[in-house]
């Protein structure tokens, strides 16, 4: 085995702070906010949205396709796993407004490209600070397409672990003899 | 014609889910199959990319291939084996269960070796890959009684 994993890949700059900076205000937002679901969905939309985050960069972002790099450049750092910790917040906060406002029908569809734009919005702005480098063949019109289809994704993930009542799916089940 | 396999095995897993959605649960499958997805995507990357311990094939088809085992088929897999565990009541059941899991697993990964999907010239490398396979399975057993836990507290 050749090598360690890396802190940061040039010097701990303004892209790393501004990450940890993000981070720490999206979950103490989190924090202050009512609850609105048990613990187990919360973690699941938090695990949904860094699951798919780091499939899409691992695949898209890396290696042959390399059509991006995070943070400081192309080698895999600690900061560069970081990133992965505020996609979850965000996924939480997408599915909490959605359930907050009881959003049905084409206010759904509305839902997610009022989310799409504003997910552009702060990639625009990590972009300025160095979290995301976009190699020659990408754009962000690209990533409007991803956030469509992820949001979309995280809508639809909520509605199909929302549909078992927790009472029901996690009582132990009868233990029965063993042959 | 890798890729035809890759795509097949991901649709064969994909229909079992589907078909055995009623007697799952929700919330346990996805949290399987999610954080799997999760650790092993990252962790396999950080062998090949950053340790160099093999490299990933630079062949589009094959990388493809990579990323459908890494993302789809080894998480789906554990995901599905770890639910009919533990809906098997007796020991053969659960015992068969194992043996499935683990033959998969194994031949999963000296697949990608022999099909170059991931490329070392080590045997070594093919068993600590194995063996990593295998903790990566067994480490769920463990984590699934967490979230049950985690479940019935909320």
């Amino acid at each position: 085995m050749k090598g360690s994993i890396p802190f940061v890949e040039k010097a701990f700059d303004l892209n790393d702070w501004f990450v940890i900076g993000c981070i720490a205000l999206s979950y103490l937002i989190i924090y202050l906010l009512p609850k609105r679901f048990t613990g187990s969905v919360t973690l699941l939309l938090f695990l949904f949205s860094s699951t798919m985050a780091c499939m899409l960069d691992n695949s898209i972002g890396g290696h042959i396709f390399d059509l991006y790099d995070i943070m400081d450049g192309p080698a895999y750092t600690v900061m560069d796993f970081a990133v992965y910790f505020l996609y979850a917040p965000f996924g939480y906060f997408f599915i909490y407004f959605y359930d907050r406002f009881q959003f049905k029908g084409i206010k759904t569809v509305g839902y997610i490209l009022l989310c799409s734009c504003m997910s552009i919005g702060f990639e625009w702005i990590c972009t300025l600070v160095g979290v995301f480098h976009y190699k020659d063949s990408y754009g962000i019109h690209y990533s409007f397409v991803i956030y469509l289809l992820s949001q979309s994704a995280t809508l639809s993930f909520y509605h199909f672990i929302r549909r078992e009542t927790p009472d029901h799916e996690y009582d132990e089940r009868p233990k029965s003899p063993r042959i | 014609m890798i890729i035809s396999l890759y795509v097949s095995l991901c649709w064969l897993l994909v229909a079992t889910s589907a078909a055995l959605k009623t007697k799952f649960s929700n919330r346990e499958f996805s949290f399987i199959y999610l954080l799997v997805a999760f650790i092993d995507t990252n962790l396999y990357y950080l062998f090949g990319e950053t340790f160099h311990v093999f490299e990933i094939s630079k062949n589009p088809w094959n990388y493809v291939s990579f990323s459908l085992i890494q993302s789809i088929i080894i998480p789906l897999f554990i995901a599905i084996m770890i639910t009919l565990w533990r809906l098997a009541r007796s020991v053969p059941a659960k015992v068969g269960v194992q043996v499935g899991a683990i033959t998969f697993i194994v031949g999963m990964e000296t697949l990608s070796f022999l099909l170059k999907i991931v490329i070392y010239s080590d045997l070594t490398v093919l068993c600590w890959l194995i063996a990593y396979r295998l903790v990566l399975f067994y480490l769920q057993f463990v984590t699934i009684r967490f979230f049950r836990r985690m479940c019935s507290h909320s």
